[in-house]
């Protein structure tokens, strides 16, 4: 049987900045006025006390863009240097086109580049990854992986139980191909149980919590096992383990069924929830003082959820260039009407 | 932790009387075994009895009495 895997000796992320709304909801406080003792119960154990949550006219664009837009002064990048632009999202501004479009055009990167969205949630970011470098690694250059994604646009209403679980946020990646920067991957998919999470265009989503949490135990977990013995990664080689932030519990498992100790482990979702594809780079990032007392990390990220879909990027990162999380009300205008 | 402590922490996750918390019950009977009552008897077996079920075991759980003899300390494969 054919795997998807492989390895670049070429891939550099130069640097990495997580946005999120400034508008904060706090689970206790929003689960007491519904006044249900399941809710509480739920914030307990999933451990999500906080979420960000879009402002008036924030969408997810908003954050990947504003990430990108910091990113880029701090490193020292001009626009004119981006050769590809891919922007993860599964709440994209329009229908079509693509909303890296609007983003190149708010960055002001020339016409010489490639620029599309990817339609990926929670492994967004590791799939992001491995698309990037892989064209990165063909074409040379510098690239830009925008992840986010924007559920709630503003709206209090609770729909479900399963909303106490998400926060809106972005991230941007500075990727660039350089020789010697290892980058090891792999990627899963199993569309039988696309229902497992799923969205219909009607807007109307379903979530089968339990699909999910067997999901992260045995699937996910055994990859990342078999990840490290197929790559010969031993423990001491992996300084941090960054995963999708589903939730405590499911993370606590994933931690137990890996025999890796809980504080190995980077976490956001006590204040961000569950943010999707942008996830991993925003518990990066809120972690970038633990992570900053050395100049590189060995990090194995793993994304995993909607599809489903599960996949590992491992690979050093330098830390120089990781921002703290940035809260925004900004949007931008270019979106407004339409 | 003892057998009444078991079904009274049963009783509360499954929202019933305690008399009505007997091991031929069918969990998916009840209306209250959803995705946050299986987290909450992992968090018992987790906090009070130090494991972490694999998913094969959560899987297995179908009844009440299959939830009482997993709360028991080491790994039950």
């Amino acid at each position: 049987m054919a795997v998807y895997e492989g390895k670049l000796n070429n891939i550099r992320i130069r640097g990495l900045a997580s946005a999120v709304p400034k508008r904060v909801i706090d689970n206790i406080e929003f689960s007491a006025a519904m006044g249900k003792k399941k809710n509480k119960r739920q914030i307990m154990l999933t451990g999500i006390e906080r979420r960000h949550i879009c402002g008036e006219g924030q969408a997810a664009s908003d954050f990947a863009t504003i990430a990108a837009e910091k990113l880029l002064v701090k490193i020292g990048w001009m626009p004119e240097e981006i050769k590809l632009l891919i922007f993860v999202t599964q709440q994209p501004d329009l229908a079509r086109p693509s909303t890296a479009m609007l983003i190149q055009n708010r960055l002001g990167i020339p016409n010489p580049c490639s620029c599309f969205d990817v339609n990926m949630g929670c492994s967004g970011f590791t799939v992001g990854l491995q698309i990037i470098g892989s064209m990165l690694s063909v074409i040379g250059g510098k690239g830009l992986l925008l992840v986010g994604d924007g559920r709630f646009a503003g709206d209090d209403s609770m729909i479900s139980r399963d909303d106490l679980l998400f926060g809106d946020g972005g991230a941007a990646a500075a990727v660039e191909a350089v020789q010697g920067y290892p980058m090891l991957f792999n990627q899963y998919t199993d569309g039988r149980r696309f229902e497992t999470i799923m969205c219909r265009r009607s807007g109307i989503g379903q979530m089968d919590g339990n699909g999910v949490l067997l999901f992260a135990l045995n699937e996910v977990s055994e990859n990342v096992r078999n990840f490290r013995t197929r790559f010969n990664v031993a423990e001491e080689d992996i300084d941090f383990y960054v995963y999708h932030q589903a939730q405590q519990m499911i993370l606590k498992g994933i931690a137990s069924e890996t025999s890796v100790q809980w504080d190995k482990l980077l976490n956001s979702y006590q204040e961000y929830g569950n943010t999707s594809s942008a996830s991993v780079p925003i518990s990066i990032c809120a972690n970038v003082e633990t992570l900053q007392q050395k100049k590189v990390q060995r990090l194995l990220m793993c994304g995993f959820g909607i599809g489903l879909s599960w996949g590992i990027v491992y690979m050093p990162i330098e830390t120089e260039f990781i921002l703290p999380i940035i809260e925004t009300d900004y949007c931008y205008p270019d979106k407004a009407g339409l | 932790m003892t057998e009444q402590e078991k079904i009274s922490t049963l009783a509360d996750i499954l929202e019933l009387d305690e008399s009505e918390v007997i091991p031929e019950l069918v969990l998916e009977e009840c209306e209250a075994w959803d995705s946050v009552a299986v987290l909450s008897v992992i968090a018992v077996m987790n906090d009070a009895f130090n494991r972490f079920p694999h998913a094969n075991e959560i899987r297995s759980y179908r009844t009440v009495g299959d939830l009482l003899n997993a709360m028991a300390g080491g790994a039950a494969e």
